[in-house]
């Protein structure tokens, strides 16, 4: 008789699980809560992305020196050898902050280019530019860059001084954009979940409409009534949730496995630090909560009207 | 305890089903509703539950105005009635103790105390071995004793019963007919609609009859006429 009565505790009213309405609302809310894990994912790669690039990048200046002249005359190797030095030592000698000076080889300038005109640049006799990486100990002020320009510019006023921080400016725009778009992604689908958890109260208040009659006229007040759905809606939902999450690592661990096949050095590994670890776990906890608020709602305002 | 002051009630603006009706239900009083069908039983009653408020007229019950109170303390008026519907409205999802228990775990009582209770009114009633059926599988009569056990256990201050005996056998119907008087001599107001006139006659207490939404109280028929005339 106690296990009877420890088990109907909170269940006054008949809430089936087999009921279609609370099918419906178990898959949507696996499926949408697994899509907002994919979106956080996907947010959390950019965000790495953007993390490895900008620090790949940052920092750095590089110094081009044309390969032919401002009278379009092709320099010679001599030549462009000579700017090169003069550039390395004119930079150095006014450069505490820079850690490093790098001359970049014809063969690995080839291979940057490589994609434009093709293999097998570097041995046949094409005029290549000379490419010269500043590397700072940090990020260089808009004075050090101008500074640096200056120097350059006097030892060949048609070399290149390339900061790419128009490249950085469109990387971090377009990562923003993306970024955006996948936490929007994320409350949108737990706009969703929330909508259909709110659409199956409705449905399950009409359908057990002679039983909260019943119980109102037995006294029960909308609370007691309410709290009924309410643990109902927590229980599946963050059942629901957690498989939905679930579902959505092991969907980003297999992308991350593909991903890894590429071989992309720039695209970053799929393991995820702790915060990004609890920002998965929560995602249950957080679409519950909210399901638990609409819910508690919904019941009330629709209980309020009966008499 | 409760006072009907000229109350009308209408249905979605139809014709009124209840027309002036007046009456005084003093705190232990024990009444008979009786009136033929469509006369406007189900609707008094339902007033009386607080199922509807009237669309004219004072009501007051407990001492309140049903139209003036806030909801919650509706919820909490209704705490202190108990109702035998005529089809009995148990849950079937719930066995018959857990229906039976309904209305104290909605009044907060501790699980112990309601567990108690519970087993002492199926007792009562005769249910003991059926607590744990579903009403799905009891007898219409045993139904209708799961029904009035649930309307009792709370020891309501009011007490309405639509045919309350209606699918019960003579001995079980005056059984309960006694528990119901019991209640009445605790200081539980009763009113019970019927149409079995041998039991009004039996019982013997004042009737609210009600004849097309219009309503006389009679007195107690006295034994000694009843019996002359027969």
């Amino acid at each position: 008789m106690l296990d009877t009565f420890k088990k109907k505790k909170l269940q006054d009213l008949p809430f089936g699980k087999d009921d279609v309405g609370t099918r419906f609302v178990t898959l949507v809310i696996i499926m949408m809560t697994a899509l907002a894990t994919l979106a956080l994912g996907g947010a959390e790669i950019i965000l790495s992305l953007r993390g490895t690039w900008v620090d790949a990048i940052n920092g750095q200046i590089t110094i081009e020196i044309p390969a032919v002249n401002p009278d379009g005359k092709i320099r010679s190797a001599e030549e462009l050898n000579t700017l090169a030095h003069d550039i390395d030592s004119g930079t150095q000698m006014n450069g505490a902050d820079i850690k490093q000076i790098q001359r970049l080889s014809r063969q690995q300038v080839a291979e940057l280019i490589e994609p434009w005109i093709g293999p097998d640049t570097g041995n046949r006799d094409l005029p290549l530019p000379v490419l010269v990486a500043l590397t700072f100990d940090e990020n260089p002020t808009q004075e050090r860059i101008e500074q640096i320009t200056k120097t350059v510019h006097e030892i060949d006023p048609a070399a290149i001084v390339e900061t790419h921080q128009t490249w950085l400016d469109d990387l971090r725009r377009f990562s923003g954009v993306l970024l955006m778009a996948s936490v929007f992604m994320a409350f949108a689908v737990i706009a969703c979940c929330i909508l259909c958890v709110s659409g199956a109260v409705k449905s399950q208040l009409a359908s057990h409409q002679a039983d909260i009659d019943l119980l109102h006229l037995m006294g029960a007040t909308d609370d007691y009534i309410g709290a009924q759905f309410v643990r109902v809606v927590a229980t599946d939902v963050g059942r629901a949730a957690m498989l939905g999450v679930l579902i959505g690592i092991v969907f980003l661990k297999i992308g991350g496995v593909i991903a890894g096949g590429l071989q992309a050095a720039m695209i970053p590994g799929f393991s995820w630090s702790l915060p990004v670890w609890l920002s998965f776990l929560s995602l249950p906890l957080i679409v519950t909560s909210l399901c638990f608020v609409a819910a508690r709602v919904t019941v009330l305002q629709t209980l309020e009207k009966m008499p | 305890m409760i006072k009907f002051e000229n109350v009308g009630l209408r249905y979605h603006g139809g014709p009124e089903v209840l027309t002036d009706i007046s009456f005084t239900l003093d705190q232990g009083s024990f009444h008979f509703l009786h009136g033929p069908s469509g006369s406007g039983k189900t609707s008094l009653m339902k007033l009386l539950y607080l199922a509807h408020l009237p669309t004219r007229g004072l009501v007051s019950m407990f001492g309140h105005d049903v139209n003036a109170v806030e909801r919650q303390q509706r919820m909490q008026m209704r705490q202190r009635i108990g109702v035998v519907f005529q089809d009995f409205r148990l849950l079937p999802h719930l066995s018959a103790f857990d229906n039976v228990a309904l209305p104290l775990r909605i009044a907060g009582k501790r699980p112990a105390e309601v567990r108690t209770a519970v087993k002492e009114i199926l007792e009562w009633v005769g249910l003991a071995d059926h607590m744990k059926s579903s009403p799905t599988f009891l007898s219409g009569g045993q139904q209708q004793r799961v029904a009035i056990a649930r309307a009792v256990i709370g020891k309501p201050k009011l007490l309405l019963a639509d045919e309350p005996t209606g699918n019960l056998d003579d001995t079980i119907g005056y059984r309960i007919m006694s528990l119901f008087e019991q209640l009445n001599k605790m200081g539980t107001t009763i009113v019970i609609a019927t149409h079995n006139q041998q039991m009004m006659d039996h019982f013997n207490h004042p009737r609210l009859s009600l004849d097309k939404g219009h309503l006389n109280v009679l007195p107690p028929t006295n034994k000694a006429q009843l019996m002359a005339a027969r």
